[in-house]
């Protein structure tokens, strides 16, 4: 174990240093401080804006990070022959590509941590209506990029930044979708169709149920039982898709 | 210490595309406590020898033995020390920084780790710069770390690719002081490089690669004395006439300034003219034997092997 921390601790280090993420926390923050000021202009609708573009910033400047980090941090070790400095260490692969991924979600966590508490803190200033679905809809959407950061790194075993950054950002759009697919599937008379669409929707993680902004912004509840199935969807498809990284990580050659 | 018997490896040029052949069946051992020199032109197949070797590559045929393991397993990889082909560190950490990291990717006990790390830096001369960002570092500074992180765990085997590429004069001595160090504490010591000069003065055996095949295997010293390539004499005579009889025995012969130069490939013509000149009352000014260096054996296998 101390050998994965070792690796996550260095993708931390090296991440906090390039000052990427403390630019990023920086502008997230600066959009909900912005949010304050503007939202006096819709009328009635406070509360509603700087949650909704606080919690929009988080996952979008957590999106940023898997984008920019996490379709790299395979294939940029690969390139950069940084790889050699680990793999040729009594490590094993399995333990490279943990290790990489635990160091990935600690720059999210750290992301989601920084700029969530500044937006709980801001609701709380502004007497914004603080509620406990505003913190879950924080801790949802870091266990969205727990799954979309296995997922990047998933296709960075085998594909460039560029590439990976592709299929990562469809499977997150395509996750989102799964909701509409499901009803196209009873529209749609093509029987081949119907198969495609059925293959997408079990391969693909349906992201729609770690959105629960609307649940957070309106103060809607939420069942135990919902959250509980939620967070084990998400690390169920995290396991999967970090399993079949060190697969092929295994197969691969330097 | 390695074996590596009867290996084969090839690249497709791309996906679908026809086998490149880089390594046609390679033999070799290297034994416990030498240093093996592992010599070639660009291209010959060092590199994906030493990969093979580390298990970043497989074989397609063949096999390797690290002692008497298998390099798939893990537990093997605490005894060796890699430095790859121009190695390359994450940029935003201190060389203190990198090799503390490295230390904790082995099972070794942690403590005296602060000591062991500044030790090592000293060793490669990194002291001053310890606290600074490797990617600041210049090629030199570079390979230094490298050598560091991989001795730094004391391993039985050391396997280096291209050591003494990117380092300076000074540099290559303190290397290859680190290297014969690194014997005299009993370690082995595989290294590949094209510096035959550097190879020469520290590898107890080398072996040749070109073109993916071994042409040569042997003892650095035997390899040097092999044969006695050729004897330059310089001999002051008044009576020249009487060494015309060999004019038409040796490679080279020319009068000048009442010298008589000559160059002679057998040993026994070398010692047929020293006596007919001491005989003759002449002198011999000079009686150079050259012997067969490194560069020249290698360059007459690589001919051969064309």
């Amino acid at each position: 174990m101390s050998k994965i921390l070792t690796i996550a601790g260095t993708v931390f280090k090296e991440s906090l240093r390039n000052r990427v993420i403390l630019s990023l926390i920086i502008i997230s923050i600066l959009l909900i401080f912005i949010s304050v000021f503007i939202s006096p202009i819709a009328l009635g609708e406070m509360d509603r804006i700087i949650k909704d573009v606080g919690l929009s910033s988080i996952s979008f400047f957590s999106l940023i990070i898997v984008l920019l980090a996490g379709t790299r941090l395979v294939y940029q070790e690969v390139e950069k022959k940084t790889i050699y400095l680990i793999i040729t260490k009594p490590v094993s692969r399995a333990k490279f590509i943990i290790g990489k991924y635990l160091g990935l979600l600690m720059i999210i966590l750290s992301v989601c941590a920084a700029t969530g508490l500044f937006l709980i803190l801001t609701v709380f200033v502004t007497h914004s209506g603080l509620s406990s679905n505003l913190m879950l809809a924080v801790i949802f959407i870091f266990f969205q990029f727990i799954l979309l950061s296995a997922i990047a790194i998933f296709f960075s075993t085998f594909s460039s930044p560029v590439m990976s950054g592709l299929f990562t950002i469809l499977m997150y759009i395509v996750g989102y979708l799964i909701k509409d697919l499901s009803f196209f599937i009873l529209k749609t008379e093509s029987v081949i169709v119907k198969y495609i669409i059925k293959g997408i929707i079990l391969i693909v993680p349906n992201f729609y149920y770690t959105d629960i902004k609307l649940q957070a912004v309106n103060n809607i509840p939420l069942s135990a039982d919902y959250i509980l199935f939620t967070m084990s969807y998400i690390i169920l498809y995290s396991i999967f898709f970090i399993i079949a990284s060190i697969i092929i990580f295994e197969r691969r050659e330097f | 210490m390695i074996n590596v018997n009867n290996v084969h490896k090839g690249f497709r040029s791309h996906f679908r595309g026809n086998i490149n052949s880089i390594l046609k069946g390679i033999t070799f051992d290297v034994r416990r406590n030498e240093i093996f020199g592992y010599l070639g032109p660009n291209g010959a197949g060092k590199t994906t020898t030493l990969k093979l070797i580390m298990g970043l590559l497989r074989p397609d045929s063949g096999n390797i033995s690290i002692m008497n393991s298998n390099i798939r397993n893990n537990s093997v990889l605490n005894d060796i020390g890699f430095l790859p082909e121009n190695p390359s560190f994450y940029p935003f950490l201190t060389a203190y920084e990198t090799l503390k990291m490295i230390c904790s990717l082995y099972e070794t006990d942690s403590r005296n780790r602060d000591d062991r790390i500044k030790t090592f830096l000293s060793l490669v001369g990194l002291t001053d710069v310890m606290n600074k960002r490797v990617g600041t570092f210049s090629k030199g500074m570079t390979q230094r770390l490298g050598i560091a992180q991989a001795i730094i765990n004391d391993p039985e085997l050391i396997i280096l690719d291209e050591p003494l590429s990117g380092l300076d004069p000074v540099g290559r001595k303190e290397l290859r002081d680190i290297i014969l160090l690194m014997k005299r504490r009993g370690k082995t010591v595989l290294f590949s490089s094209h510096i035959l000069p550097d190879i020469e003065m520290i590898a107890d055996r080398v072996c040749i690669i070109n073109d993916g095949n071994i042409v040569g295997t042997g003892n650095i010293r035997d390899i040097i004395n092999r044969e006695l390539k050729e004897i330059d004499i310089e001999i002051n005579i008044s009576n020249a006439g009487v060494l015309e009889i060999f004019r038409n025995r040796v490679k080279f012969f020319a009068e000048r300034d009442n010298n008589i130069y000559i160059t002679v490939e057998d040993e026994n013509i070398a010692e047929e003219i020293r006596h007919t000149v001491d005989s003759n009352n002449g002198k011999i000014i000079a009686f150079m034997p050259r012997e067969s260096r490194l560069e020249e054996y290698f360059m007459n296998l690589l001919k051969g092997d064309k």
